[in-house]
């Protein structure tokens, strides 16, 4: 009985869009009512939007001199289809690109960047 | 000599009298007679000075009028008698005699002629006057004679005949122009006084002609025998007749009311309109009868007779009506008003025939009308004019000793129906009527080319009837001037679409192609339209949604034949025959034939544009060319793909990727790569989806454990982008709802796992929320971005928020947040209320369906929301905001070059950036340095006077 007085006034104050109800009150009574009628949000389907990124710590290949998260000038498409590749001493390259460096090298391979011996990390 | 001469002067005056006697009313005399009788009685003796009056000898033949008596030339005139008698006493008694027998005769001249020509109808005074005339003759008098009987006819013809003729069309020329239209309305009017008059008229004038006739056998038969004799005559006869008829010709014409040639003009225009509705009603007779032939094939003998039948019966009353015509037209002829009559009834023909255009050709734009106008040229004026003139005569040809000089035009093989082999003079009318119809028809399409062109696809005939025209006329100079004037009135003003406008030029190019496929008309007329649409922001972005816009959801009310995107299909196909084209090319002897297929180009083309850059009129060229540069272009159209692709909520793809396989035949495969790149995240998105998705439901242990009646991952899909391809994304950063933020952890946790070493970094802005919300008594569906899903989901918890706090909660400032949650209040979910502060609002949860305004929502409450756009957001930055960031780093350059030098212009400005910026090197066009300018004078950091940018103090 009680309860439902309190609601009435509360809805005849809105109504007058009276201003002298303070704001904390009539949260508490809108917060009051929610207990009684209750809004759920039902989600149907939430469509988000991401990017990705390969994690290296540099952004730019060191030997073709694109983006990692772009691709090497030899592919069309990123990722997937134009992975990086980490080796033993931490350097990233564009897989393509430090496959043309490896096979151009007559002798055993070194790391474009630090010059150590090239291995890919496993 | 004294007494010869007084007996001259009274010979003189005897004639006078005589002269005097003649002439009906004095005051008619012509004062220059009466001048000359005078001098004659008074100073006499200037007749014996020839040298000073002879060239009054000349006078009588070189005046086209007859001249009247004049009494110095008849003085003369004995001259020649006297000096060839010389001065002996014996000699003058000799002339003495003479003289009184030439004033006897001529006084029988004067009398006999009276009778002749004033007698009614009576010529039997001919036989009289024969001997009288041989005997003036004998005397030298022929030529005055000759002038006498002419002058006498005159003033007959004048008084008589001609004051009857002009009397009868007095009532009409006396009237006002408002009284002369009911003249014209009646409907015998100028035919009925018109015939009357002329036979009038020309029976009097036949009468004449009689009386011509009768002094000219007495003079020629005088002339035989003067000749037979060997003696020296003046030939008068033969030229008596032409003198007859310039006279009657030359009265009427100097006597000729104002309003006559109206009257003639109102005459033939009511007998052509008599004889085209003659023929249209036998025309529709004709198809009335067909139709019948057509249903009753059975009887078909005996309705095609009586189609003859009523056909023969048309053409005799045309025939008859043709005659009445060719009847006034003779009789004027004869009077001497050919080419009045000419003019007449060709303004009327060609009155008629313009009317006829004009009421074939209306408003219409669907049906063709050039062939109906021809064929009706055929029909009627020609018809009409074939009769007209064999009737007078005339078919024969006339001028085929002129064949050398034949009309190249004419020289056209026709026939025509019911003709036969035409005569050169119709001929000729037949080309005079064709080009004249055809330009009429032309300017009457030229003045509506705009509406042609609006409804170009059902106007195709309109166009293609206006082409043949130009052909003919080549008045294309006309098109374009008035083309080019009704498109800076109607289409390139402020209040003008671009849209429209695009679609405008699209139509025009179109129709100006098959009007002229050199392009040259359609470089001048498009010139205009593309200087205005470069001026436009928004130009861009409007050819972009066209080329895209293919699947037909065309909402801005164009038409989709206008559709660029059917362009770029044909385009397609046309760049694969171009490809063939190029491999046969290699053949030498296919060389050869296309360079003898070479044509020049039009006269009309400007010789400062190549020919090369017309040879093919490609749309979408010419849109690209009013971007300026085909990255634009590119550029464009990868924002609004991208923005596309970001709020689609599956991965239905199939119509972008058509589109842009379309547009990299056009564009090369160089400049759409990164488009394509956007195109297979997607399809790689959408693997991924069902690739993470059944992997996570085959691993439940780690989700089902911690979310039971929370949301499952069904419900979530990823756009997976490679941002280094996509044009800037605005992100914004956004706390959803821990549910979902879980859910997308676990996703890109997921990702993580499957794809190695690569991650996910959320853009938690951007996408689409699909979700259902359940009062009570109601539920509702809505499409949100992800923004408006945060705000609604947080009044789970609490039915009510300040702006303020909800502001904190969801991660975002409280004026976006403002903007944002104004969806839910315009959807009735939520209610605003005035907080303590001005600005901090309190949104209140509208639980009960009681509570609101229902009719506001009632409705709505079952449908599906779509975003809602017209808050103007966007997930990409525009190409403008890219522009505007790339720019700024040149802007304190260009401050410190104008604190140096002052003002400087827009090139200067341009240029200086070129030479001087290496790092980061300048490489924006013109129009983007100046729209980036025209920013900054807006931001009042510059300002611009008369095209110099300075600083603003």
């Amino acid at each position: 009985m009680a309860e439902s007085v309190v609601l009435g006034e509360f809805y005849w104050d809105r109504r007058r869009r009276c201003n002298n109800v303070r704001v904390t009150d009539a949260v508490a009574f809108a917060n009051f009512v929610h207990e009684v009628t209750a809004m759920k949000v039902k989600i149907l389907q939430w469509h988000a939007v991401a990017s990705w990124t390969w994690d290296a710590q540099d952004e730019t290949c060191g030997i073709c001199r694109m983006a990692f998260d772009g691709c090497c000038p030899d592919c069309k498409f990123p990722g997937d289809d134009c992975p990086i590749i980490w080796g033993a001493c931490n350097h990233a390259f564009h897989l393509h690109c430090i496959l043309k460096w490896v096979n151009s090298q007559t002798s055993t391979p070194l790391c474009p960047m630090c010059r150590r011996e090239w291995q890919f990390k496993g | 000599m004294h007494f010869m001469v007084s007996r001259w002067i009274r010979v003189g005056r005897a004639v006078a009298r005589h002269v005097g006697t003649v002439t009906a009313s004095p005051s008619h005399k012509p004062a220059s007679r009466r001048r000359c009788s005078n001098r004659m009685a008074t100073g006499s003796d200037r007749t014996h000075t020839p040298g000073e009056a002879k060239p009054r000898q000349n006078l009588p033949t070189a005046c086209p009028f007859p001249p009247t008596f004049d009494f110095g030339a008849f003085a003369l005139r004995l001259l020649p008698a006297r000096s060839s008698l010389g001065c002996g006493r014996g000699r003058q008694a000799m002339q003495l005699d003479d003289s009184d027998g030439a004033l006897d005769s001529w006084a029988r001249f004067c009398a006999l002629s009276g009778e002749l020509v004033g007698g009614a109808g009576d010529l039997s005074v001919g036989p009289r006057l024969a001997p009288v005339v041989a005997d003036l003759c004998a005397r030298g008098l022929a030529t005055l004679v000759r002038d006498y009987f002419l002058h006498n006819l005159e003033e007959t013809f004048r008084n008589n005949a001609v004051r009857m003729f002009w009397q009868k069309f007095h009532p009409y020329s006396s009237s006002s122009a408002v009284e002369r239209i009911k003249f014209c309305v009646q409907e015998s009017w100028p035919e009925d006084v018109l015939s009357a008059a002329l036979e009038d008229i020309c029976l009097e004038k036949s009468y004449q002609e009689k009386c011509v006739l009768v002094l000219a056998h007495a003079l020629q038969s005088y002339e035989e025998k003067a000749q037979n004799r060997k003696l020296k005559a003046v030939e008068c006869s033969s030229s008596l007749m032409p003198r007859y008829q310039l006279m009657v010709s030359s009265v009427l014409l100097t006597t000729l009311p104002l309003s006559f040639p109206e009257i003639l003009n109102v005459y033939f225009k009511k007998k052509l309109e008599e004889l085209n509705t003659m023929v249209d009603a036998s025309d529709e007779n004709d198809q009335l009868v067909s139709h019948e032939l057509f249903g009753q094939s059975n009887v078909s003998a005996w309705d095609s007779k009586m189609d003859i039948d009523s056909q023969e019966k048309v053409i005799s009353e045309s025939c008859t009506l043709v005659k009445n015509i060719g009847k006034v037209v003779r009789d004027f002829r004869c009077l001497g008003f050919t080419s009045m009559t000419e003019d007449s009834y060709s303004s009327a023909i060609i009155w008629l025939l313009k009317s006829k255009v004009y009421e074939l050709a209306g408003d219409d734009y669907r049906i063709p009308v050039l062939g109906s106008v021809k064929k009706w040229i055929q029909v009627v004026p020609l018809q009409f004019l074939h009769a007209l003139l064999t009737y007078l005569g005339d078919s024969v040809d006339y001028d085929s000793g002129l064949s050398g000089l034949k009309s190249p035009l004419a020289s056209r093989p026709s026939s025509f129906p019911g003709i036969g082999v035409p005569s050169q003079a119709l001929l000729r009318w037949h080309m005079r009527l064709e080009y004249f119809a055809y330009e009429t028809l032309q300017d009457l399409r030229i003045g509506k080319l705009f509406e042609i062109i609006v409804d170009y696809p059902e106007s195709s005939p309109a166009i293609e009837d206006l082409k043949q025209c130009l052909e003919y006329t080549g008045q294309h100079s006309k098109l374009v001037d008035s083309f080019i004037s009704s498109l800076r009135y109607r289409l390139l003003t402020a209040g003008a679409s671009t849209n429209d406008i695009l679609h405008q030029y699209v139509s025009t190019i179109k129709a100006l192609r098959s009007i002229d496929p050199t392009g040259v008309f359609l470089e001048a007329v498009g010139e205009p339209i593309r200087d205005y649409l470069r001026g436009r922001k928004d130009t861009i972005k409007c050819i972009v949604t066209m080329l895209t816009d293919g699947s037909g959801g065309n909402t801005s009310g164009g038409n989709a034949g206008d559709n660029l995107l059917e362009e770029l299909n044909r385009d397609a196909e046309n760049q694969e025959n171009a490809d063939y084209d190029d491999h046969t090319n290699i053949d030498e002897k296919q060389a050869w034939l296309n360079s003898e297929s070479w044509e020049p180009d039009p006269v009309e083309a400007d010789p400062l544009k190549g020919s090369r850059s017309r040879r093919k009129i490609d749309i979408l060229g010419l849109m690209v060319s009013i971007i300026g540069s085909k990255d634009q272009l590119v550029n464009e159209y990868r924002v609004m793909l991208a923005e596309k692709l970001l709020s689609k909520s599956d991965f239905d793809i199939d119509s972008d990727i058509r589109t842009l396989e379309l547009l990299k035949i056009h564009f090369g495969e160089s400049s759409m790569q990164k488009c394509e790149i956007m195109l297979n995240d997607l399809i790689d998105s959408k693997r991924t989806n069902s690739n993470i998705k059944t992997s996570l439901l085959n691993a439940p242990g780690t989700v089902a454990g911690q979310e039971e009646a929370e949301i499952s991952h069904d419900v979530l899909d990823a756009t997976i982008i490679s941002s280094n391809f996509w044009p800037p994304i605005q992100t914004e950063d956004l706390a959803v709802p821990a549910s979902v933020d879980k859910l997308l952890s676990n996703f890109a946790q997921r990702f993580h796992q499957i794809k190695t070493p690569r991650k996910l970094l959320w853009k938690k802005n951007l996408g689409t929320v699909k979700l259902e919300l359940q009062f009570e008594d109601r539920s509702m569906q809505f499409t949100v971005v992800p923004v408006q899903a945060a705000i609604i989901m947080r009044f789970q918890e609490k039915p009510s928020w300040t702006s303020k706090a909800l502001a904190t909660e969801i991660g975002i400032p409280v004026d976006s947040l403002n903007r944002r949650i104004g969806f839910w209040t315009s959807k009735g979910v939520l209610t605003e209320s005035v907080g303590p502060d001005a600005d901090d609002h309190i949104f209140t949860i509208v639980d009960s369906m009681s509570d609101v305004n229902k009719n506001s929502i009632v409705n709505e409450s079952c449908e599906a929301f779509q975003m809602n756009e017209d808050e103007g957001e966007s997930s990409v930055a525009s190409v403008e905001e890219q522009l505007k960031k790339e720019m700024t780093v040149y802007e304190k350059f260009i401050i410190g070059m104008l604190t140096n030098f002052g003002n400087m212009t827009l090139d200067k400005i341009h240029n200086t950036l070129k030479m001087f910026c290496a790092e980061p090197s300048y490489d924006k066009s013109l129009q983007q340095l100046q729209s980036f300018l025209s920013g900054l004078v807006s931001d009042e950091k510059l300002e611009m006077r008369d095209g110099l940018y300075l600083l603003k103090k």
